[in-house]
C-alpha cells in the first residue's frame, strides 16, 4: 500500500440513536495509508461508535463508509478481516485459552490462503513484538490488566491489518505501561486509528488527532491544531498549560481541570 | 499460572480404548448377563465361531445379542457424542458454563408431544408413533425459543437461557395437565422421555442418531475456526470476519435439529452435554478442533458406562439413565462452584 494512498473513507455519516438522539452527526473523513490518527473527546462524544461505524461493526442511518474506495459492506468479510483488525475495548474472553492460543485466533481470516508455517511465523513475530515470549503459555485469565492489552493488541498484530482500530488501548494501565503501549503501536508499520483519552500522550504518538463532540467534528489536524488550547478549553473544559521541560527543555502539555479560561 | 494441554492423540487413544472395553461390558452385562464366549459366537457366526471351538448360540440368545443389546451399545455412543457436542457448541454460543441440549425446552417439550399423541391419537404409525410425537414436540419448543432468541439476540446469548427457562415451564404445564386430565399411561412416557433410556434402541430407528451426529460433525469440521473466533468475544469476532449473532442462530439450528433427533431415540439424557465439555476442555483447552472430538469420545464413554450402571443397579430392574447422568452432573456441578470459587 502506497503512503498517502486513501484506505478508508466516511462521507456524511449519520447515526440517529434511541428516542432519535443524533450520535453521529454527519461525520465526514478520510484516513490515508501510514498515518497515525488519534480520536479524542468527552465521555458520550460517540468515539468509539464512531470507530465502530468505520470498522464495519455497525451500519450508519445514512451515508456511507468506503474501504479502498468501495462500500464496507459490499466488502465479504473475511477480506475485511484481511484488511482491518480491531482491538476492542474489554471483551469477554475464553479464560481457558492461553495467551498464545488466544493470539493465534487473530490469523483465522488468513488460515485458507496461508499454510500453517507461515501462520505460525506471524503468531510468533506478534508475541515477540508485544514482549509476551514468557507468558505466551500462561492462561488469558491470569495476566494483569497491563498484559491483557498486550495480549490483545499483538491478536490484532498476528491479523497482519493494513489498517488498526484501537479503542481505548491504554484502558486500565498504570501511567509506565500507557507511554510503553502508545511508543509500541507508534513503531507499527500500519495505520492506526486509536480512541485515546489521555490527551497528554496524544501528541508524541498521533500525527494527527480528530477531536469528536456530540457526535461532530470539532476539529482534526495535527494536534498542535486539534488541541489548541480554545479547543481543549471549549471541548473538555480544560486548561492547556504548556511548559519547558526543566532539563532537556522539551515542550510538554500539561492540562487542567479549571472553573475558567486561563490564558499564559 | 501455566495452561498444561494434553496431547490431543494421546487422549484420543486412552478415551478410545475405554470406550473399546465399555462396549462389550454393555452387551455383556444387564438384567441377564451373557457370557463372553457366548458374545463372541454369536459376533463371529456358527462357522467361525465352531473353527475357533465356540459353542453356538441358542436362538434367543442371538436374538438378545444382535437386536437388543448391539443396537443399544450403537446409540448409546452415538448419542453420548452428540449430546457432548451440542453441549459445547452451546456452552460457545451462549458464552455460559451451564449451557447444555436442553436449553431449548426440548425434554418437557418431547414429553408433551408424546404425552399428546398417547392421549388422543395412540399408535396410528405403529412403533414410529413416539419417536416421532417426541421429535415434533421437542422441535416446536425449540421453534419457540429461537424465535424468542432471535428477536432479542442483538441484547446477548444470555437471552436464550431466560427464554429456555420460559418455554421449558410452558411445555412441562402442557404435559403435566394432560397427565392429570387424561390416560395414565402417559404418566409413564413422561417419566420415560424427562429421565431417558435407551430400551427403545433398534437397528430400525438408529439412523435418526447418525442423521443427528452426521450433521454436527460436518457443521463442526466446516465452522471450527469460526466457533474458536467466538472465545474472543462479539466484536473481536466480527473483526476476526464472523457475523457473531448468524454464527449464534446457525448454531441453535443445528443443535437443535439434532438433539430433537436424539430426544426422540432416548428420551432427555441430562447432564451430558454439561459435564463433558468442561471435562474435554482440562485436557485439551477450548480451542474447537481438538474439543470437539474429544467431546464426541468422552460422551459416548459417559452414557455407555452410565447405562451399564442403570441396568446393573437394580437389576433385573433397568433405572432410568437420566437417574444416573443426573447424580454424577450434580456432584460435578458442585466441584465446578467449588472450583470456581477458588480460582
Amino acid at each position: 500500500m502506497k503512503p498517502s494512498e486513501i484506505l478508508l473513507s466516511c462521507e456524511n455519516l449519520f447515526f440517529i440513536g434511541p428516542k432519535g438522539r443524533v450520535l453521529l452527526d454527519g461525520v465526514s473523513l478520510e484516513v490515508k495509508a501510514g498515518e497515525k490518527i488519534a480520536i479524542v473527546g468527552p465521555n458520550g462524544a460517540g468515539k468509539s461508535l464512531l470507530q465502530r461505524h468505520l470498522s464495519g461493526r455497525l451500519e450508519g442511518t445514512s451515508g456511507n463508509v468506503k474501504l479502498l474506495g468501495g462500500p464496507i459492506g459490499r466488502i465479504s468479510p473475511i477480506n475485511r478481516a484481511q484488511m482491518m483488525a480491531v482491538m476492542a475495548q474489554s471483551e469477554h474472553i475464553e479464560p481457558l485459552l492461553s495467551v498464545e492460543e488466544y493470539i493465534s485466533l487473530g490469523r483465522i481470516p488468513h488460515k485458507r490462503q496461508l499454510g500453517g508455517s507461515e501462520n505460525i511465523l506471524e503468531i510468533e513475530r506478534a508475541i515477540k513484538l508485544c514482549g509476551l515470549d514468557k507468558l505466551k503459555r500462561q492462561s488469558i485469565q491470569t495476566l494483569s490488566g497491563g498484559e491483557r492489552q498486550r495480549a490483545s493488541l499483538a491478536r490484532a498484530i498476528a491479523q497482519s491489518p493494513d489498517l488498526l482500530f484501537l479503542d481505548e488501548p491504554t484502558n486500565h494501565l498504570d501511567l509506565r505501561a500507557k507511554v510503553d503501549i502508545l511508543d509500541l503501536i507508534r513503531e507499527l508499520p500500519t495505520t492506526v486509528l486509536a480512541v485515546i483519552h489521555e490527551l497528554a500522550l496524544v501528541e508524541d504518538f498521533a500525527d494527527r488527532v480528530i477531536v469528536l463532540q456530540n457526535g461532530k467534528i470539532i476539529a482534526d489536524g495535527p494536534p498542535a491544531v486539534s488541541l489548541s488550547k480554545k479547543i481543549v478549553w471549549d471541548v473538555f473544559e480544560m486548561n492547556r498549560v504548556d511548559v519547558s521541560h526543566p532539563i532537556s527543555g522539551k515542550q510538554l502539555k500539561v492540562f487542567e481541570a479549571s472553573e475558567h479560561q486561563i490564558n499564559l | 499460572m501455566i495452561v498444561r494441554r494434553f496431547p490431543l492423540s494421546v487422549v484420543c487413544v486412552v478415551a478410545a480404548v475405554i470406550l473399546a472395553v465399555m462396549l462389550p461390558l454393555g452387551v455383556a452385562y444387564g438384567g441377564l448377563n451373557i457370557p463372553s464366549e457366548t458374545i463372541f459366537s454369536v459376533l463371529l457366526g456358527n462357522d467361525l465361531g465352531a473353527f475357533f471351538s465356540l459353542e453356538p448360540a441358542s436362538n434367543p440368545m442371538t436374538k438378545i445379542i444382535i437386536d437388543l443389546r448391539l443396537p443399544r451399545m450403537v446409540l448409546a455412543s452415538i448419542v453420548g457424542s452428540g449430546l457432548a457436542i451440542v453441549g459445547a457448541l452451546l456452552q460457545t454460543a451462549t458464552r455460559n458454563d451451564l449451557a447444555d441440549p436442553f436449553l431449548f425446552g426440548l425434554s418437557s417439550g418431547a414429553a408433551a408431544g408424546a404425552v399428546l399423541v398417547i392421549t388422543f391419537t395412540g399408535d396410528f404409525l405403529g412403533i414410529w408413533t413416539l419417536p416421532i410425537a417426541a421429535f415434533v414436540g421437542g422441535l416446536v419448543s425449540a421453534i419457540t425459543v429461537l424465535a424468542l432468541v432471535t428477536r432479542t439476540i442483538h441484547t446477548g446469548p444470555e437471552r436464550l437461557v431466560l427464554a429456555g427457562l420460559a418455554v421449558s415451564f410452558l411445555f412441562t404445564a402442557i404435559a403435566n395437565y394432560f397427565v392429570f386430565a387424561g390416560d395414565q399411561r402417559a404418566a409413564h412416557s413422561v417419566v420415560f422421555w424427562s429421565l431417558g433410556g435407551l430400551g427403545l434402541a433398534r437397528w430400525e430407528t438408529i439412523g435418526f442418531a447418525v442423521l443427528g451426529l452426521s450433521m454436527l460433525i460436518s457443521f463442526c469440521a466446516l465452522k471450527k475456526h469460526k466457533l474458536d473466533a467466538l472465545l474472543s468475544g462479539d466484536d473481536t469476532a466480527h473483526s476476526l470476519g464472523i457475523n457473531p449473532k448468524r454464527m449464534r442462530i446457525q448454531i441453535f439450528v443445528v443443535c437443535a435439529f439434532a438433539t430433537g433427533l436424539f430426544v426422540s431415540l432416548v428420551g432427555v439424557i441430562g447432564f451430558v452435554g454439561l459435564m463433558v465439555p468442561h471435562l474435554a476442555r482440562a485436557f485439551v483447552g477450548p480451542l474447537h478442533g481438538a474439543l470437539l472430538i474429544v467431546c464426541g469420545l468422552f460422551g459416548a464413554v459417559l452414557v455407555v458406562s452410565s447405562d451399564i450402571v442403570s441396568r446393573l443397579i437394580l437389576a433385573p430392574q433397568e433405572l432410568p439413565i437420566g437417574i444416573v447422568t443426573a447424580a454424577v452432573g450434580a456432584v460435578f456441578v458442585i466441584f465446578l462452584i467449588i472450583r470456581k470459587r477458588t480460582v
